[in-house]
């Protein structure tokens, strides 16, 4: 039913002016939003994303007033297809990109450059009140793979070896099989956690858990680090420790100039001092 | 043509006026809601048939590639490794267990050892690592004197704290050491070092003691250990053989891989050149060109080489077989500890498997054909009733639903044995027994339960469940529980009582309802030949209401199997197979689930890869198994529905 022609006059006046008064604020918005503050959208690995970029970005954002962050650290392989599709401006990995991955960015357009970001050490953990405090590279991988199945095939107090590890998304749960395993598969009985924070808390829990973890969280409450050969897995001892390996950053080369400031800063020397901080092994 | 039905609604009215028109747009609305939610479930249904389909031709099309690069040739003379590589280690373990039961004391004197530097540890390690900052920062400069001195003040007041047995959860218990003794650990730590985190002399000497002690217990044992590491070297050529073998495959594989991968990158450039704009196409094209840099494998030829060693393998073989019979002729009959004789004798039963396992590989290995064609009913079959999901795996994926199907199957079956007595228990008191006013309160406080979010539920059951079961268990007075001492703090049960906990209110409100649909003559019927209120409700109202009340359990079930963040935070995430040789205890395991795995992989697999597809196919299967239930639950309902008249 069409309204009475007087006050239908008015209303639409109202209206239009209405809309246009909206849409005239929103979008004056956007603008000013997009001007103050650039964000800088960044994917990927667990192990980078979960301490060491929020700090860098904090430092960052201490510098360039107004950069807005958004972190999402999910594991490795999230990184290259969100590369892909242009929501993220930078991806972090805990392994080198695959072939693949790299190729479904170039059909879309993008050429992925690839920074080294930091090393880091694979820290094997035990229960604290677990007497072993070093094991050889050999026995970690019969532990992992299965084959050694109770604590006291190696030395320690009698008792069913629980395994935790990464889930299949992660870099690390790879570079662990690669490292450390010689690429055979995880023992069935492993249980695989969601993340870092999570094998570290089941470890302290289970006075017969056993699992890896970054150099970052190997001084988590509840357990202790494990020497590998006798070697101690302290920064120091990078070039000689066994599970030692490269992250990296990829970002596309058409890439705003913020977000390959930000990789810039990340990987210059004062990032590299916050990597060393945090319990990374910078890359120089 | 029938006459209209005249309208209710008196003539003059405006809903009069506005006439047919308005009513058929509202007709029409609702009308096109009910439609298109129908629409959306089909659409529902044929996105995952489309994604989930494609698999099982794709998953061939890997286990051909697993045949024809030769990987599967080596893992059947690994299943031998594997198999040795399990007896070693239950002789391994009966090994030590019989040296470590002669040193129990010594052992637990150097763990409650352990414990009290643990536990001092812990108590100062705020100071202690504040100190360690501090001295790390400053490095080459002098520290601050007053800094250090009030940290050191610190860690001295928190020391003398925990000495006091004031911190944390209170002095760790050390019934086997003399008081004397412990008062010397403690001593000695408070006397080193506040940055020094060597072990106190006395635990040094209990563990030297206790080295000792094994070694002295070791000494009768010499034989059985000599014989049991003879075994093992048995199967180092087999080893070295498996090793190098598996090197030469893998090559193949990855060669073969990689050669489709280019192919599949010229295709995917050529494909986005076609739709680029023009100064970006020449750009893909030239890319596209220069993709494919490797040549076809020639699988006959890349396999010779492993193929010529089968001679090797069969002696290597023999001497794992000759090496089994020695070893079964040098084990003592029997063992003096309990644990480590049971070690034994399950040696001694799976030695009949292993000796069969070992005697028919080289005959597999000799059939063994690369270019036999992966069947597609053996591929459908080996998804249905594979014991191993391998995924993101250097070597092989394998796609089989067993052991997840066993999780979700176990974890519901717990979670409906407690969830029924609850639920249904409840209906009854509620409908029969309660008072006007208990109703009132009673159900609604139920119903309730549904409105927890399920990934508050896993975290009650991470934090609270989970730990204090852990803890009960360990208890001396549940000892006699099969499964206790729990291991793992996230299992089955675990995560079978929180969702028992989910369903109850399912449960109860539709066993309610099937109750209450139960009618009243029957009860007054009852009543009237004299029987009492139980009597009414067992013999007469419960069975009238049994098809309803089954109705609703399967719809708890229903309910229960697709739930998924409970079990993802749960129940442990471990793929394999519970071992239930445990008995009932073996509830007490981790074990990972149909949804569960969804959960944790489909948001890591590349798009459109055979993993992508083999979870579509997982969540087909859950879309069926749950539309089963509830479809038999109808059924149930329509079949032995009362009639109220």
């Amino acid at each position: 039913m069409p309204p009475s022609p007087r006050t239908g006059g008015n209303s639409t006046n109202t209206m239009r002016t209405t809309i246009r008064t909206t849409f005239g604020l929103l979008a004056g918005a956007v603008l000013t939003a997009t001007a103050g503050a650039q964000s800088i959208s960044i994917k990927g690995s667990d192990t980078l994303g979960a301490k060491l970029v929020p700090q860098l970005a904090e430092s960052f954002k201490a510098k360039h007033a107004g950069v807005k962050f958004e972190i999402a650290a999910e594991g490795s392989s999230t990184a290259f297809p969100a590369l892909a599709n242009g929501t993220a401006q930078i991806g972090m990995s805990s392994r080198k990109a695959k072939p693949e991955e790299i190729t479904a960015a170039r059909s879309k357009g993008i050429k992925l450059n690839e920074v080294e970001a930091c090393h880091d050490m694979i820290v094997v953990v035990v229960n604290k009140a677990n007497p072993i405090k070093a094991l050889t590279k050999d026995q970690v991988a019969k532990i992992f793979t299965g084959q050694v199945k109770d604590w006291s095939e190696v030395g320690g107090t009698p008792g069913p070896i629980s395994i935790y590890t990464r889930n299949t998304s992660s870099g690390t749960y790879k570079d662990w099989q690669t490292l450390a395993m010689g690429g055979r598969n995880y023992a069935g009985s492993a249980q695989k956690m969601a993340g870092t924070e999570q094998i570290a808390q089941e470890v302290a829990k289970n006075k017969n858990g056993i699992g890896y973890v970054g150099l970052a969280f190997a001084k988590a409450s509840g357990v202790t680090d494990v020497k590998i050969d006798g070697v101690e897995p302290v920064a120091a001892n990078a070039k000689k420790y066994a599970y030692s390996r490269a992250c990296y950053y990829y970002i596309p080369e058409s890439a705003d100039a913020l977000a390959k400031e930000f990789v810039a800063f990340a990987t210059g020397s004062e990032g590299q001092e916050i990597c060393r901080k945090i319990g990374f092994v910078p890359n120089h | 043509m029938p006459e209209p039905t005249p309208s209710q609604v008196p003539a003059g009215h405006p809903f009069r006026r506005k006439g047919r028109s308005t009513e058929g747009l509202i007709k029409a609305f609702f009308g096109g809601n009910a439609a298109l939610t129908i629409v959306i479930l089909v659409l529902i249904i044929v996105f995952l048939l489309r994604e989930g389909a494609g698999f099982f031709p794709a998953y061939r099309n890997e286990l051909q590639n697993y045949r024809k690069s030769g990987l599967e040739f080596v893992d059947i003379a690994r299943k031998d490794l594997t198999a040795h590589e399990q007896m070693v280690s239950l002789l391994n373990r009966a090994y030590f267990a019989q040296v470590n039961s002669s040193c129990r004391a010594e052992m637990l004197r150097s763990q409650e050892a352990t414990s009290i530097v643990n536990y001092l540890g812990e108590a100062t390690a705020p100071a202690h690592d504040a100190l360690a900052r501090v001295k790390e920062a400053s490095g080459e400069n002098a520290t601050p004197p007053e800094l250090l001195e009030k940290l050191s003040a610190k860690y001295r007041s928190l020391l003398e704290e925990a000495l006091a047995g004031k911190s944390g959860e209170g002095f760790p218990p050390t019934p086997h050491l003399s008081k004397d003794e412990q008062k010397l650990i403690c001593d000695q730590v408070a006397a080193r070092d506040p940055l020094s985190t060597d072990d106190p002399a006395f635990a040094t000497e209990l563990q030297a003691a206790l080295s000792a002690r094994q070694e002295q217990a070791s000494a009768p044992l010499a034989s059985f250990k000599e014989a049991i590491d003879a075994f093992q070297s048995t199967s180092s050529a087999l080893d070295t053989l498996v090793s190098e073998t598996s090197d030469t495959v893998k090559a193949t594989k990855e060669a073969a891989v990689l050669h489709e991968i280019e192919i599949k990158k010229r295709e995917t450039l050529l494909e986005a050149a076609k739709s680029a704009k023009p100064e970006l196409r020449a750009q893909l094209e030239a890319d596209a060109a220069s993709a494919v840099t490797t040549e076809p494998v020639d699988f006959t030829a890349a396999m010779a080489p492993v193929l010529a060693r089968i001679p090797e393998f069969k002696d290597a073989n023999a001497a794992m077989t000759a090496g089994l019979t020695e070893v079964s002729s040098k084990l003592p009959a029997t063992l003096p500890d309990e644990k480590a004789n049971r070690y034994l004798k399950a040696f001694r039963a799976a030695t009949p498997a292993m000796v069969q396992e070992t005697a028919d590989t080289v005959g597999k290995l000799e059939a063994w054909r690369a270019d036999v064609p992966v069947a597609m009913g053996s591929t459908i079959l080996g998804f249905i009733t594979g014991r191993d999901w391998i995924t993101g795996g250097e070597w092989q994926d394998f796609y089989g639903i067993v052991p997840l199907f066993v999780g979700s199957l176990m974890i519901s079956v717990i979670a409906l044995i407690i969830a029924i007595p609850f639920g249904v228990g409840a209906a009854i008191y509620t409908n029969q027994l309660a008072g006007r006013r208990q109703q009132r309160f009673v159900k609604p406080t139920i119903e309730f339960l549904q409105a927890i979010p399920s990934v508050v539920l896993g975290f009650v059951g991470i934090a609270v469940l989970g730990t204090l079961l852990q803890e009960v268990s360990t208890l001396d007075a549940f000892s006699w529980v099969p499964g206790f001492p729990i291991q793992q703090r996230l299992n089955m049960f675990t995560a079978g009582c929180l969702l028992g906990l989910m369903a109850i209110p399912t449960i109860f409100t539709l066993s309610e309802d099937a109750i209450n649909n139960v009618p009243s003559a029957f009860a007054e019927a009852s009543d009237a030949l004299g029987a009492s209120k139980l009597q009414t409700i067992f013999r007469v109202i419960v069975p009238a209401a049994v098809s309803g009340i089954l109705a609703a359990v399967l719809l708890g079930l229903g309910r229960v199997i697709g739930e998924t963040m409970v079990v993802l935070l749960v129940a442990g995430n471990r793929i394999q197979i519970p071992d239930f040789t445990e008995g009932i205890g073996s509830v007490f395991q981790p074990a990972h689930t149909l949804t569960g795995i969804i959960a944790q992989e489909l948001g890591e697999v590349p798009f459109g890869s055979v993993h992508y597809r083999a979870l579509f196919v997982v969540g087909i299967l859950l879309f069926i198994i749950v539309l089963a239930i509830n479809w038999t639950a109808q059924r149930l309902l329509r079949r032995f529905r009362i009639s109220q008249h």
